[in-house]
């Protein structure tokens, strides 16, 4: 399901009609409509109004919400952008209160322009106000913040489109531009037809399917293991070698694994082997050894059991293969 | 060119430096605000942003321009200082810590260079009887817009007077224009980054190609400028060796690498914070492919073993390449350089 949010009903008038939405009002979300494929929000004006109706809506429909789209009516807030235009936001940025930024950002997915908006706390009717938010983005409204903030929450992939209606400051038009609102909501609806309806959200692409071979077994955290270690590209002649060494399937896949990682960092695997060298003959002859997994530090911790004179003699032994000078060398980078 | 938008602070309207930066750049749109950090990292820009549309600050430096550098900065024995005179890089290097640190891809030049001055007059007095050293390009690189910025004809004069303080320069740049203007000083070390070409071709977007950098470091070391080397940060590969063997082949062709000043070898790490920007910027890069591990302070690096192996075994290429062996050291690997019994020299022309 595609979430499209729009803070005024008339912006979202043309797309009401041409996919056929039907009211389906929830308690607190009074203006939702809805198909079998698009629920469509009017959040009301204002970035608490559009955070709180989003998160509402998304929490009720959160299985099945692949992508919110934000639409609806910009101001301009830099020179030489015209009136009219229509743009796939960047990022998008909000205003705390006025003269105070949000940290956080949003930035869209999919294609977009060099275009971003800033949600303002307030209308902005003074040009003071419009050039102390010029430096932070290209277009102003008032909710896109809120509704990519709730769209982060629920883990959705956000956009956004705005039609320019007018110039934010002194200038602006907030009366005429809701007396055109039909207008600015039918050139969204043919943008919307035209470049979103039919595009899958980046959520909805399903991955490349990806099975382990015949004779091998694979977790689901193998498989993802397998996959992020480039396994598809593993030549046959080396999968042969796996089956032919064991007739675990598991086993396969655990040779596999140890296979793919020591060939795709080397060098981390003869560490790992100087470091069986090193220590081996203390675990052949019954020490439990703890060293540091980071690598960091030298030290070891050595623990064994004895319970007869013959146990004292194989740990002794183990001492004497041990070769302290040896696993300091190591640490310090002469193990090649 | 490459900004987008300049925005010039209020109170470097009047600085005559700031009105050089604004008529170099005639065509870019300009914008007054009242103060730099009124905007700039307010919000989180996002980094990459920077190949959209990259913007140019120009205001004045408030607070300390001249700061204490970390342990194991420099080379042993003097006082490490960085100064800021930039924010940020218009280069696009992948494992930058810069991606992490701002909250904004965008540059910022400070215009009261005098004010550094006197921080580094300050400084250089307060560190009787020891060398100081005054690194610049801790936030950006210190040659590749300094043809705008006019920073070295500004800081030129104090380093001449001066001959205990030292100024480095570092840099991924070719850009040697501003710095050919000024006479070579004993003082003064310009400290090139290098790594193999196809390590730059990667990993390092935009910078000075491979054959640049060589071609500028011949040019300055020719007119009489003290030159210096920075392998940092090393990247493993499995043919590491032989890639720094030829890029230290290609260096003898074109430097004299026993009259290099020091060469700093480091390898790659990051913070937790910038390891998570990498993944997010650059998810594909062959960075991430390498044995890096969370360390035990968060820092992401590779296992000490494998760290010290790769400077052990660059480093002694080095050597064999003719590098006086006394003029590398390692780092921000101090203490591992004392367990690995690595050189870690006095700096050089010590007084």
């Amino acid at each position: 399901m595609t979430l499209l949010v729009f803070a005024h009903v008339k912006e979202a008038e043309c797309f009401i009609d041409g996919l056929g939405l039907r009211p389906a009002p929830r308690r607190g979300v009074p203006r939702l409509w809805q198909n079998e494929e698009v629920t469509l929000l009017v959040t009301g004006e204002g970035l608490e109004a559009a955070l709180l109706r989003a998160s509402s809506t998304l929490a009720a429909t959160e299985t099945s919400a692949k992508a919110v789209i934000n639409l609806g009516a910009a101001g301009v807030l830099r020179d030489g952008i015209e009136t009219g235009r229509i743009f796939r936001i960047r990022t998008v940025y909000g205003e705390r209160r006025r003269g105070l930024a949000h940290q956080q950002s949003f930035t869209c997915r999919g294609a977009h322009e060099v275009c971003d908006i800033i949600a303002a706390s307030e209308r902005v009717l003074d040009d003071d106000h419009a050039a102390g938010l010029a430096p932070f983005a290209h277009l102003v409204d008032r909710e896109s913040w809120g509704i990519a903030m709730a769209a982060a929450s629920f883990g959705v992939p956000f956009q956004a489109v705005k039609i320019t209606s007018d110039r934010a400051g002194a200038a602006t038009l907030c009366w005429s531009v809701r007396e055109s609102a039909f207008e600015l909501s039918l050139r969204l609806w043919e943008y919307y037809r035209d470049h979103l309806a039919e595009a899958p959200s980046p959520a909805t692409v399903s991955p490349a399917t990806w099975s382990v071979p015949e004779g091998f077994h694979a977790s689901w955290s193998q498989m993802q293991l397998l996959l992020s270690l480039g396994a598809r590209e593993t030549p046959t002649a080396a999968l042969e070698q796996f089956k032919a060494a064991t007739t675990s399937a598991k086993d396969r896949t655990r040779r596999w694994l140890d296979w793919l990682r020591r060939s795709r960092n080397p060098r981390a695997a003869a560490m790992e082997e100087r470091t069986r060298q090193i220590l081996g003959g203390l675990r052949r002859h019954g020490w439990a050894v703890d060293s540091d997994p980071e690598l960091e530090d030298p030290a070891l911790t050595l623990r064994a059991r004895v319970e007869t004179e013959r146990d004292l003699e194989r740990i002794r032994r183990g001492l004497d293969e041990f070769s302290l000078p040896e696993w300091r060398r190591f640490f310090e980078g002469d193990w090649r | 060119m490459i900004f987008s938008e300049i925005l010039i602070e209020q109170d470097a309207l009047n600085s005559p430096r700031a009105a050089r930066i604004l008529d170099r750049l005639p065509n870019v749109p300009r914008r007054t605000i009242h103060r730099y950090d009124d905007v700039f990292g307010r919000v989180n820009r996002p980094y990459l942003h920077k190949r959209q549309d990259l913007r140019l600050f120009v205001a004045v430096k408030r607070g300390q321009t001249v700061k204490p550098a970390p342990l194991a900065y420099g080379l042993r024995g003097d006082k490490h200082f960085y100064f800021v005179q930039a924010f940020n890089c218009f280069y696009e290097c992948e494992y930058c810590y810069l991606q992490g640190y701002f909250r904004s891809p965008d540059l910022v030049f400070f215009v009261n260079h005098e004010d550094i001055v006197e921080e580094m007059a300050r400084a250089t007095a307060a560190s009787a009887g020891h060398g100081v050293w005054f690194h610049a390009g801790e936030f950006s690189d210190s040659l590749a817009l300094s043809h705008l910025t006019e920073e070295l004809a500004s800081f030129w004069p104090f380093f001449s007077r001066q001959p205990r303080a030292r100024l480095e320069l570092r840099t991924k740049s070719a850009n040697i224009r501003a710095l050919l203007d000024q006479q070579p000083l004993d003082n003064v070390f310009v400290s090139m980054s290098l790594a193999p070409r196809d390590k730059i071709l990667r990993y390092e977007h935009k910078t000075a190609r491979y054959e640049q950098r060589l071609q500028a470091l011949r040019e300055l070391q020719k007119r009489g400028f003290k030159i210096a080397l920075h392998f940092d940060p090393i990247i493993d590969a499995p043919a590491v060796e032989a890639e720094y063997g030829e890029l230290l082949a290609d260096l003898s062709r074109s430097v004299d690498l026993t009259k290099v000043s020091y060469l700093s070898l480091g390898v790659v790490r990051f913070t937790k914070q910038v390891y998570t920007q990498v993944k997010v910027n650059y998810p594909t890069s062959s960075i991430l492919d390498g044995s890096l591990k969370v360390s035990f302070d968060g820092k992401v690096r590779y296992a000490k073993p494998h760290r010290l192996w790769l400077l052990r075994t660059i480093q002694r290429l080095a050597v064999e390449a003719g590098v006086p062996a006394q003029a590398t050291y390692l780092c921000m690997e101090d203490s591992a350089a004392d367990d690995a019994g690595v050189t870690t020299p006095r700096m050089p022309s010590e007084d």
